[in-house]
């Protein structure tokens, strides 16, 4: 139907509305917060996926370096006590005789000698120590060697005078 | 083999009463035989003399049960015997007159003695008793346990070893050995020397001498420190070494001490002349000194 064939009631009727009409209320928060939530959504979505993808990745990260770090330090410290094996079964026979020897001991030789074990025990000790940090270092064995042969003459030197001091 | 023994008895609780009993003889030996003198306590000297006799003179220990003084084969033998157990006493005193070139063998407990002008081999110890040791000859082996000992004159190769006794040796011997537990040890050497070896727990060490060529020395401490001294032309490669806590000084050239790593301890590497000859020291926690004069 053209504007030609409306009848003149309805033709009247429409040229006495408004041309514009306020709504009651304002209707476009409600419409604005629809447009917008599907988008706020899916970043904060997004987010928490790149959150936790970066907190697994550095847990994992963090867990694999731990082991390593723990492996790492296992095997250092068997290397280490490998290496100090030699010494320690050295060690460990020179003190059962030095026992038996000291035992035989004037006290005053006793006294002199034991102080220079004892001054022995803490150098094997400085240097057992310096090898972990150094495990390769040939300075560092051949310090231990040479505490080894003095606590060895010390040992002899009580055994030879086991018997002679009054 | 000729058999001379003179011995003197026990003569008993009066004896004992009387004081210490005179000793005196004589024996005709070998001028290069051995002496071996046995003394517990009390005070010793050796005096070479030319001609080939060895003579005794003095006082036995007052709980002396046999004094021996005899003579088997190039060996004459002098010793007291005491008792296990005994108590306090001046001890034995002697005064014993040997051929210079005598070859020496004593054994002290805690008797002092006294060396002069012995040329062949000795071999003396002591416990507890002070040696002062002159004119010896080029083969030198003397030990003591917490005495001190003064040894001058010795040449060829001396070997000198304590515990906790100081030892102070002027010297012209080409080669040396030391030993120390803690005592202290000083060897001032007027001959260069071929072959060295110091060493000591916790003592402190000092050597003064010129150097063969061809010298391999060593010094090594635990905790005590060590000091070197060269004279002379040089021509060695030096190698020391200090570990965790030890320290080095170089007063001989301008090469810098190294610090190997933190912790671990120094080095010092350097060669002087053409480094024929080698000296090595190393310490755990000492501090060697190396210097020139």
């Amino acid at each position: 139907m053209s504007e030609h064939e409306r009848p003149d009631w309805l033709a009247s009727h429409l040229e006495n509305l408004p041309a514009e009409l306020e709504p009651d209320r304002d209707l476009w928060p409600g419409i604005g917060q629809r447009l917008t939530r599907p988008a706020n959504t899916r970043r904060h979505t997004a987010a928490l996926a790149a959150t936790l993808l970066i907190s697994t990745s550095l847990a994992l990260f963090a867990w694999q370096s731990h082991r390593a770090a723990q492996f790492e330090r296992t095997a250092t410290a068997a290397m280490i006590a490998e290496l100090l094996q030699p010494y320690e079964r050295i060690h460990a026979e020179q003190a059962s005789r030095w026992r038996a020897v000291r035992a035989s001991l004037h006290p005053d030789v006793m006294d002199t000698l034991e102080d220079d074990m004892h001054t022995l025990n803490e150098a094997r000790d400085t240097l057992e120590g310096a090898l972990v940090e150094a495990p390769t270092d040939p300075a560092l064995h051949a310090l231990l060697l040479q505490v080894i042969a003095r606590e060895r003459e010390l040992i002899e030197t009580g055994a030879r005078l086991g018997g002679d001091y009054l | 083999m000729s058999r001379i023994v003179l011995t003197f008895a026990l003569l008993g609780f009066a004896a004992i009463a009387q004081g210490a009993e005179p000793i005196s003889g004589t024996l005709t030996t070998s001028p290069t035989g051995e002496v071996s003198i046995t003394v517990v306590r009390g005070s010793v000297k050796v005096v070479g003399i030319d001609g080939d006799r060895v003579s005794v003179e003095g006082t036995r220990d007052h709980e002396s049960e046999a004094f021996i003084f005899e003579r088997d084969g190039d060996v004459v033998k002098i010793e007291d015997k005491l008792p296990k157990r005994t108590a306090s006493g001046a001890g034995t005193q002697l005064t014993v007159q040997v051929p210079r070139d005598s070859r020496l063998r004593i054994r002290l407990v805690s008797a002092d003695l006294e060396i002069a002008d012995v040329r062949g081999a000795a071999r003396f110890a002591t416990v507890s008793g002070t040696v002062t040791a002159r004119g010896l000859g080029s083969d030198t082996e003397a030990s003591t346990v917490s005495g001190n000992m003064s040894i001058g004159d010795a040449s060829g190769e001396v070997r000198l070893e304590t515990v906790s006794g100081k030892i102070d040796a002027r010297i012209a011997a080409t080669r040396l050995s030391t030993k120390s537990v803690s005592g202290r040890v000083e060897v001032d050497n007027a001959q260069p020397l071929s072959r060295g070896r110091m060493a000591t727990v916790s003592g402190h060490l000092s050597l003064t001498t010129p150097l063969e060529p061809d010298v391999d020395l060593e010094m090594e401490t635990v905790s005590g420190h060590g000091t070197l001294t060269l004279s002379g032309p040089l021509d060695v490669r030096l190698n020391i070494v200090g570990g965790p806590g030890g320290d080095i000084r170089n007063r001989l050239d301008d090469t810098p001490v190294q610090r190997r790593s933190p912790g671990i301890g120094k080095r010092l590497e350097t060669r002087l002349g053409e480094g024929r000859g080698y000296v090595r020291a190393s310490t755990v926690s000492g501090t060697l000194t190396v210097a020139g004069s």
